[in-house]
């Protein structure tokens, strides 16, 4: 250990503040709890302080800021979806990311990369054309590109993909991006710390307090909580909230793995993404390849990890990429993901007054952090759903308006 | 494992886990790698594929749009011991598997019977 650092240590005055405060006891009364500490319950909080002059908030956290789908994702951020409801909505999220990092005085290392869907067979070919068509048409720079331009931008894919899966064309969204996941909850955190949000960490939602339709109070391992308003931003745990309230929900949550490599010198620009495949990569900063799949293929409330996860991935990335053959997986996770059946999210309002969900994230949430977090404020402060997100709410299922986004989802899961 | 006969056809091995901490569990059937099918014993998990919930269906003719929604679309999301479809993919065999989705264990597993379709 450098000696420096060992008197630092040990002379107790530690000159670099902290990024949030540590509040020591919950109050008996808030008028905002947010459930939830990751990327989108943080930025709920900071918009709710900031452009909603609400800082009345407890942001409650069953373990660490940013220890749930915030810090297991891949970190990709784009906005060529299928539907022109998403569309609209995953876009204006990419215009907050792009300015974030100055807006949360914090670097996201947000790093545009252009991004590749492949397309394998003449069937995603079709899909691809429609989705660049709405994405055009709602503004969204997005286009389908033949194999001499992926060529020319990624010349170490194996076009012939081994000879077994040739590529055919690609969806091309140069806006596509990746960020440092764990710094957009931190900035989020800080920006509605300094504003008066308090985060109480380590502290487990029990129950929710209803009376005549609406929430009173709030049930926690450190106390009760009384409050009128309460947003759920938990993703994977959604169902463990809403079975509180009795509230039914289409969600099922699936574990979603991905793994690191070892990390490389840069080569690969891209993010390259074959649904054919089931496989997501892109290098990140340090260098690392960040891979992602499918769902697991059963329901399951664990983030266990597997070989055959990871034996599959290692698989496909081998048939577009052949030279990594020698390159070391580092290391592996899963998250939890609450996945709906139309693939589109659910937001905004319940029957339980007062009570508001910001869930079916599946394995599309951390793009939209900013833009929920903008419009699930919103949509507390004027109890009246954002029109961004009318199409997600709850109430679609019950009458068979289902917004189906399958056809964007980034892998066919 | 006791044995027992099925709709009077076929010779059915059903499994049930004794308790918690029974130490003639193999286990790998704690962890999912492997399953016990009640028709070929014990196998991989990869010979298996997961067939969703098992759920009675209400009558369409009878049920309201917002009952059928609710058939359709939702389900019990929360973690817990949940009745479930799979499926022996190299015989072709379906049956119903009670599995922990908080601990990812398999409980119990047996073919499907008439009375089951009261549950």
């Amino acid at each position: 250990m450098p000696y420096r650092l060992l008197k630092f240590a040990l002379n107790g005055k530690h000159t670099e503040p902290r990024m949030f405060r540590a509040p020591e006891k919950l109050k008996s009364h808030y008028d905002v709890v947010i459930i939830g500490a990751g990327g989108h319950g943080l930025a709920a909080a900071y918009y709710l302080a900031r452009d909603h002059g609400i800082r009345d908030v407890a942001v409650l956290e069953q373990s660490y800021i940013g220890s749930g789908g915030t810090g297991r994702n891949t970190a990709i951020v784009r906005s060529n979806y299928l539907t022109p409801e998403g569309v609209k909505f995953y876009d204006e999220s990419v215009r907050l990311f792009q300015d974030l990092s100055a807006d949360l005085d914090i670097n996201l290392f947000y790093s545009e990369r252009g991004h590749f869907t492949l397309a394998h067979t003449d069937a995603t070919l079709r899909t691809m054309r429609w989705r660049a068509e709405v994405n055009k048409h709602l503004g969204v720079e997005s286009e389908l590109v033949g194999p001499e331009f992926i060529h020319e931008q990624c010349p170490h894919l194996d076009l012939s993909c081994g000879g077994h899966a040739p590529i055919l064309g690609a969806l091309f969204h140069p806006p596509g991006a990746i960020a440092r996941h764990d710094a957009v909850a931190w900035g989020y955190g800080r920006g509605a710390d300094q504003r008066g949000v308090e985060i109480h960490q380590q502290t487990q939602v029990t129950g929710i307090q209803v009376k005549s339709g609406e929430v009173v109070a709030v049930e926690t391992n450190q106390g009760l909580v009384e409050t009128s308003r309460v947003l759920s931003a938990v993703a994977g745990y959604t169902p463990r909230i809403t079975q509180l309230l009795g509230i039914r929900t289409p969600l099922v949550v699936h574990p979603l793995q991905a793994c690191v490599t070892e990390p490389l010198k840069p080569w690969l620009n891209n993010i390259i993404v074959s649904a054919s495949l089931h496989l997501y990569v892109s290098q990140s900063s340090r260098g690392e390849l960040v891979m992602g799949a499918s769902l697991d293929p059963y329901e399951l409330h664990s983030t266990r990890s597997t070989l055959d996860f990871v034996e599959g991935l290692a698989g496909h990335l081998l048939e577009l990429f052949p030279f990594l053959s020698d390159v070391k997986v580092l290391r592996q996770w899963a998250g939890l993901s609450d996945m709906t059946p139309d693939f589109s999210p659910i937001m905004g309002k319940t029957e339980v007054k007062g009570f508001y969900l910001d869930s079916g994230w599946g394995t599309w949430g951390f793009k939209a952090t900013p833009v929920c977090g903008k419009t699930m404020s919103y949509t507390i402060a004027h109890d009246k759903e954002h029109e961004l997100i009318w199409p997600f709410r709850l109430s679609r299922f019950d009458e068979y308006e289902q917004v189906g986004e399958k056809g964007a989802a980034s892998v066919g899961h | 494992m006791k044995q027992s006969a099925v709709g009077g056809q076929q010779a059915a091995v059903s499994y049930e886990r004794r308790t918690d901490d029974d130490p003639f569990v193999d286990p790998r059937l704690t962890k999912m790698k492997l399953m016990p099918c009640p028709i070929n014993g014990i196998r991989p998990i990869q010979e298996f594929a997961y067939g969703g919930p098992f759920r009675p269906m209400p009558n369409p003719s009878e049920s309201s749009d917002k009952e059928w929604a609710d058939y359709v679309f939702h389900r019990a999301g929360e973690p817990g011991i949940k009745r479930e479809w799979w499926y022996h993919i190299a015989s072709g065999t379906w049956f119903i598997a009670e599995r922990d989705t908080l601990k990812d264990e398999i409980v119990r597993t047996y073919l499907y019977s008439e009375e089951d379709r009261s549950l």
